[in-house]
């Protein structure tokens, strides 16, 4: 038998950033937008 | 119950001595309870050390205390310390008690989501003391420190997950003359 030790432990929120990129437009009559925005922080697994 | 009385000790010249008892030791003797000279050991085979009677007899006799010894009278003594589970050397108490220690994590174990389970840096401060010693027993468990020796129970944001050391755990007494702790239960 592997000796083993436990305990309780907490996993907290990575940070995840969202930056609106600078645009512009001729007007349309939208709020709409092209450019997306930048994420620093993303996961993926 | 296996006594050696007063004025009568057990004596030999270049031979080894092995008392066995299924039940306890009792010395009436004092410190010269045992005369081996010539070069032989003797060890006392019993139960449980806080059920003998050593009467005097203390570190300046013998020179180690195993614990996880079955006796065995059918085992030759050239054969005993290999056969029964004897780690050192000399004069020696060996019990069939087998004392078990525990630790187990406390303080703050946390670590930022990064999607495992892996565990953050544990420390010697991330365990609690150790319990489960005998006979005034100084016992140091060897605990496996620095990122990932611990897993979460799931790799998922939240508080109160069961995090796990598995392995590189193990009981040591220094210098001390205890042997045969047994460190594979954690608690």
């Amino acid at each position: 038998m592997t000796p083993t030790a436990s305990g309780l432990g907490a996993i907290t929120p990575a940070l995840l950033t969202i930056t609106a990129t600078t645009d512009t437009k001729v007007y349309d009559g939208t709020t709409l937008s092209t450019k997306a925005p930048t994420f620093t922080g993303l996961q993926f697994w | 119950m296996l006594t050696i009385s007063n004025s009568n000790p057990v004596a030999t010249t270049g031979g080894n001595v092995r008392l066995e008892t299924d039940d306890h030791f009792v010395n009436n003797d004092g410190v010269n309870a045992f005369n081996v000279t010539g070069g032989g050991t003797w060890r006392v085979y019993s139960q449980d050390p806080t059920l003998d009677i050593k009467g005097g007899l203390t570190s300046a006799q013998y020179n180690f205390v195993q614990y996880n010894a079955p006796n065995s009278y059918a085992t030759p003594f050239a054969n005993a310390d290999a056969a029964l589970n004897v780690a050192a050397s000399g004069n020696g108490f060996l019990y069939a008690v087998n004392p078990t220690v525990s630790t187990s994590l406390t303080g703050a174990i946390t670590k930022v989501y990064d999607g495992t389970t892996a565990g953050p840096p544990l420390t010697g401060s991330n365990y609690t003391p150790v319990t489960g010693t005998i006979n005034g027993d100084v016992v140091t468990l060897l605990l496996p420190t620095g990122p990932s020796v611990g897993t979460y129970s799931d790799k998922n944001v939240g508080v109160n997950k069961t995090v796990t050391v598995s392995g590189g755990i193990s009981a040591w007494n220094g210098s001390g003359l205890q042997r045969g702790y047994d460190s594979t239960a954690m608690a």
